[in-house]
């Protein structure tokens, strides 16, 4: 699973990243190998929108929805908005469930 | 109060945020500017060696090869950083026909063609004069790209293209296509630049450099710049990334600081301090509006949330970047903040072009990586100086947060005793989230 992370230069999404692919890695029942994270600056999502399997956006650039919708709902990649509070405190594992929630959504109604 | 204001500006503020982030040509030229940021490194970088003979002596090897290879030192220069608008013109087309979904290499070929038929002049004794190639031009480079791409746009939707027979190959009846376009757009900007010499006797660049002066010019104004640091950290106070601001501001920056290494390369004293170095090492010092006075009292305070967050936001912080505190605390949308962030945050980020205005700090001609606080500052002009500023500021901040923090501390502490916890995930997706079984 690809997980695409954006926010408007790439740097505090990283450090999300980053408590992500940790919680990934001290999960049990999540396999590593199985998942990829990227994060970007919004303004590249075109380049990267390919493969992607669900798109987090930061709370900083959710006035950009309507920008970023046309781009990802060709692929119909379901998306999370980091709430404010989350993303305050950089926890990785409530964004990873909303990631794995906003997927296992798209999935169903397939 | 503060909620009728809030509601005010969300109605008005969100909305145009928006609209600018969705604008195609804003978005192209700001797109633009952060694709210059490498030549502008290494250009920047190739003043460094000039100034080697000045610290060790002239009569040594080293700097003997020097002085006797400048020209090649300074080539990486001379055709990046020195001819920045050809590049701008360039890449600005190919944003631009990205998002129309027209031929790139046409678009590309049409912006450039348009470009130097207005920038293009010949010096006394022949060669070509590349004033306007350089920041000089940079204003006529993104008029001319941004026209070309539109003529070219409105020629394909009006037909004025030749229709090949479909048995020609697509690469070949494409420039054939072209044809009928390039009349058009070349002929347009042949007329532009016979207007302005014959009728206005001036060259095309010099009418934008005059008629956007006044903005241009303000951005030396230090009353002008504090205001738009206080306008950055309002933006960011409603929780929308500043970097709307960026398709005007990044242009006369990034203008300036070519100005800058050029004033430098002929040994002329720096004209701006209003420079992209200097913006993120002192204007965005800890992230936009310092707000390491914050991180700081929160780092010290005895409720433990609060605690939690000074610790998540503090290494980014030194990195300069101050999401985490900004959602964490937070700051956005919070009452008891928006003096502390908007008003003086504006201020105590405008110390660093203060001090370069009032001559205090030497003005820049780098813009170094993101490097981490007080060292990034150093690499901006090579000035101690730099490391008393950032000091200054960081005081500044501490002092300033402190009565706000400990308001705030207070209220947090009685409002955490009667909220109860909710959690971000709705009932109904938390009946999913036991579907997938997780052990976090």
């Amino acid at each position: 699973m690809k997980v695409v992370l954006c926010c408007a230069g790439g740097f505090s999404t990283t450090m999300l990243m980053d408590s992500m692919k940790a919680t990934v890695k001290n999960s049990a029942k999540l396999n590593e190998a199985d998942f990829s994270f990227i994060a970007i600056p919004v303004d590249l999502l075109q380049s990267e929108v390919e493969n992607c399997d669900v798109l987090v956006i930061g709370p900083q650039i959710a006035h950009k929805l309507d920008y970023i919708k046309p781009i990802i709902d060709p692929y119909k990649i379901p998306y999370v908005i980091v709430d404010q509070d989350t993303y305050g405190k950089m926890d990785g594992a409530t964004v990873m469930k909303q990631a794995l929630i906003a997927r296992r959504k798209a999935d169903m109604a397939k | 109060m503060f909620n009728a204001f809030e509601s005010f500006m969300t109605k008005y503020l969100t909305p145009l945020a928006n609209k600018m982030d969705k604008q195609i040509h804003l978005s192209a030229v700001k797109k633009s500017m952060v694709a210059l940021t490498p030549l502008l490194i290494v250009g920047s970088f190739c003043l460094i060696p000039e100034a080697i003979p000045n610290m060790i002596g002239e009569s040594n090897p080293i700097s003997v090869w020097i002085l006797n290879n400048l020209d090649i030192i300074y080539m990486p220069y001379n055709v990046g950083m020195a001819l920045m608008s050809v590049y701008v013109t360039a890449i600005i087309a190919y944003h631009l026909a990205n998002s129309y979904k027209q031929d790139i290499p046409g678009s590309i070929s049409m912006a450039l063609i348009s470009y130097l038929m207005i920038a293009y002049q010949t010096k006394e004794g022949g060669g070509i004069d590349t004033t306007f190639f350089g920041p000089k031009g940079l204003f006529a480079a993104m008029f001319a790209s941004i026209i070309a791409v539109e003529l070219f746009r409105w020629c394909k939707s009006k037909n004025f293209t030749i229709k090949m027979p479909e048995s020609v190959p697509d690469f070949v009846s494409r420039s054939f296509e072209m044809i009928p376009i390039s009349v058009i757009v070349i002929g347009f900007f042949l007329i532009v630049r016979v207007v302005c010499l014959n009728v206005f006797n001036t060259m095309p660049p010099l009418i934008f450099t005059n008629l956007l002066a006044p903005l241009v010019g303000s951005m030396d104004n230090p009353l002008a710049y504090i205001f738009l640091r206080m306008l950055q950290c309002l933006l960011f106070f409603f929780g929308i990334h500043p970097s709307v601001l960026s398709p005007i501001t990044s242009p006369i920056s990034t203008s300036f600081l070519a100005e800058n290494v050029a004033a430098a390369q002929q040994g002329l004293a720096l004209p701006h301090f209003y420079t992209p170095g200097p913006e993120s090492a002192f204007g965005n010092f800890t992230g936009t509006g310092v707000t390491f006075g914050l991180v700081f009292w929160c780092l010290l305070s005895k409720n433990k949330a609060l605690k939690q967050v000074g610790r998540v936001a503090l290494i980014p912080a030194l990195f300069g970047i101050n999401e985490p505190i900004l959602f964490g605390a937070p700051i956005v949308l919070n009452p008891v903040f928006f003096i502390p962030y908007v008003i003086f945050g504006g201020l105590i980020g405008s110390f660093g072009a203060l001090a370069m205005h009032f001559g205090i700090m030497e003005k820049a001609i780098y813009q170094p990586p993101y490097v981490g606080v007080f060292l990034e500052g150093y690499l901006t002009n090579l000035d101690y100086m730099s490391i008393v500023v950032n000091a200054a500021q960081m005081i500044a901040s501490i002092l300033v947060w402190y009565p706000f923090f400990k308001i705030y501390e207070k209220r947090y502490g009685q409002n955490e005793a009667n909220k109860e916890t909710k959690s971000v995930i709705s009932d109904e997706d938390a009946a999913l989230l036991d579907d997938l079984d997780l052990d976090f």
